[in-house]
């Protein structure tokens, strides 16, 4: 069901839209028509990827019998350096002029974002020293992107004063292309730079997880509308100073037989903290686990910063297709 | 379909189901070393009951042994590879999360590096067609 929409409105669109679709004007290697095609083609890799990973092992269970799990390490190996191509093009876009283009021109203007980038990442090397290849090359990526908007920014403004006389479109690009900068950073921290610990505490004992204290209080039994838990009070401590309480739950559904682990998340704004209560033990004692995601919000920021730049297109679209009405016909106009 | 994926996996994550029955308790290896080999070791094997949850997340009965056999095959000084195949051949392929080069599975490795291809062939056409269209009259300046 899900499938046959799925499959069924983007057919129904295509059939509806292609007859307006007419081959353009000519336009060179170096140019923005370029950039949005290499974009289509790079998104659109990625998500065929993506269907025959989650595919592939349904079709071959139906077909062979043979069952075989797709994991995360596959899309590590198949996306990510598609995306790492998109992300180290996708600076070029906005820059390139449509139709015609300059591409050491171009490269000119993001000499000081690839520069930025290429600190920032060597920086970010030193900084972690045992640190992992994907996390030093999402850093360069996600500060690439975000000079690149910047760049792309300061060069249609001239000036910071100038700044908020840019049109809609400009922005469009700069906080899509830019919050997938920041998302990249959030995507880093949140994978490779993470911490976790487990450990089993009796009430008053501590456990350290990257730089904060852990320290289990009291577990007790709770009943809830429709489900028991056990609801346990920790202490998180920062150097030794108490910074706050939660209160992990693990809860049992009678009416369903199962139960649920239901985390405490604390986040600072630059980190996430999740403090899960796992198993419990005799004599009052609680296996606790912790996990430490440095950067996770910016996942939650950088895609709000996206989702605005798609606002800003479909305004500057509209915008767009108001000032044009008097040339072209109001139902094309309206369908755009 | 993917991002419906994402989220039937994000659902799972959050609300990972805790059976009634308990594993193998958790306890640690003692040396911080082999414990780390168990966690990354864990993070590549799945747990066999659960939806593409690894044997790390699941709080499955299951899960909680192999966390536990894992650990005893790492002190009993068994490589990691040793760990894996012994797994395979009693759970199968399916155990690993990273799926095995085959013939049956040479069409999901390589089948992205031909659509690859094929996908930079038709960009490559595209382009070069448009640069040998004639110079449009009227110019489609939009930035």
């Amino acid at each position: 069901m899900i499938m046959a929409v799925a499959i069924g409105v983007p057919l129904a669109l295509y059939a509806w839209r292609a007859s307006s679709m007419t081959p353009g004007a000519r336009f060179e290697v170096a140019s923005r028509e370029t950039g949005i095609l290499a974009n289509n083609f790079l998104l659109t890799g990625a998500a065929a990827i993506t269907m025959l990973g989650t595919l592939y092992p349904v079709l071959l269970d139906a077909v062979t019998g043979t069952k075989l799990s797709v994991g995360p390490p596959y899309y590590v190996a198949t996306v990510i350096p598609l995306m790492a191509v998109l992300a180290l093009l996708m600076p070029f876009g906005p820059l390139l002029p449509w139709r015609r283009g300059n591409l050491s021109a171009t490269l000119r203007l993001l000499r000081w974002a690839l520069l930025v980038a290429l600190v920032v990442a060597i920086g970010a090397l030193v900084l972690f020293s045992p640190g992992s290849l994907l996390g030093i090359v999402a850093v360069f990526f996600g500060t690439w992107l975000i000079a690149g908007a910047v760049t792309d920014l300061y060069r249609r403004a001239g000036s910071l004063r100038m700044l908020r006389y840019l049109s809609v479109a400009a922005w469009a690009a700069a906080l899509g292309h830019g919050g997938l900068g920041v998302l990249a950073f959030g995507a880093a921290g949140a994978t490779v730079w993470k911490s976790e610990n487990a450990a089993i505490l009796r009430p008053g004992e501590t456990m350290p997880i990257a730089g904060y204290g852990l320290r289990l209080e009291r577990a007790e039994q709770v009943t809830g509308p429709n489900y028991q838990a056990d609801r346990a009070t920790i202490t998180v401590l920062r150097n030794g100073r108490e910074e706050g309480v939660v209160h992990p739950e693990k809860r049992f559904y009678p009416a369903e037989q199962t139960g649920t682990t239901f985390s405490s998340i604390r986040t600072t704004g630059l980190s996430d903290l999740h403090v899960v209560l796992a198993e419990p033990r005799e004599g009052g004692a609680w296996v606790v686990r912790a996990y430490v995601n440095p950067l996770a919000p910016f996942i939650w920021i950088g895609a709000v910063i996206m989702a605005l730049g798609g606002f800003c297109g479909v305004l500057a679209r509209l915008r767009r297709s108001r000032a044009s009405r008097v040339a072209v016909p109001a139902a094309v106009s309206a369908a755009e | 379909m993917s991002r419906l994926f994402g989220l039937v996996a994000l659902f799972f994550v959050l609300a990972s189901p805790v059976f009634a029955a308990e594993g193998a308790p958790f306890q640690p290896l003692a040396d911080p070393a082999l414990e780390a080999r168990a966690r990354t070791l864990q993070k590549e094997l799945r747990c066999p009951f659960c939806e593409l949850q690894s044997i790390d997340e699941s709080n499955a009965p299951l899960a909680a042994d192999l966390r536990k056999l894992i650990r005893d095959r790492i002190a009993a000084g068994e490589s990691d590879e040793d760990i894996k195949s012994y797994l395979v051949e009693r759970y199968g392929a399916f155990i690993l999360m990273q799926p095995p080069v085959r013939t049956d599975t040479y069409f999901l490795w390589f089948g992205p590096i031909l659509l690859l291809i094929a996908g930079a062939g038709i960009v490559a056409v595209t382009v070069a067609r448009a640069r040998k269209r004639p110079e449009a009259a009227e110019l489609e300046s939009e930035s």
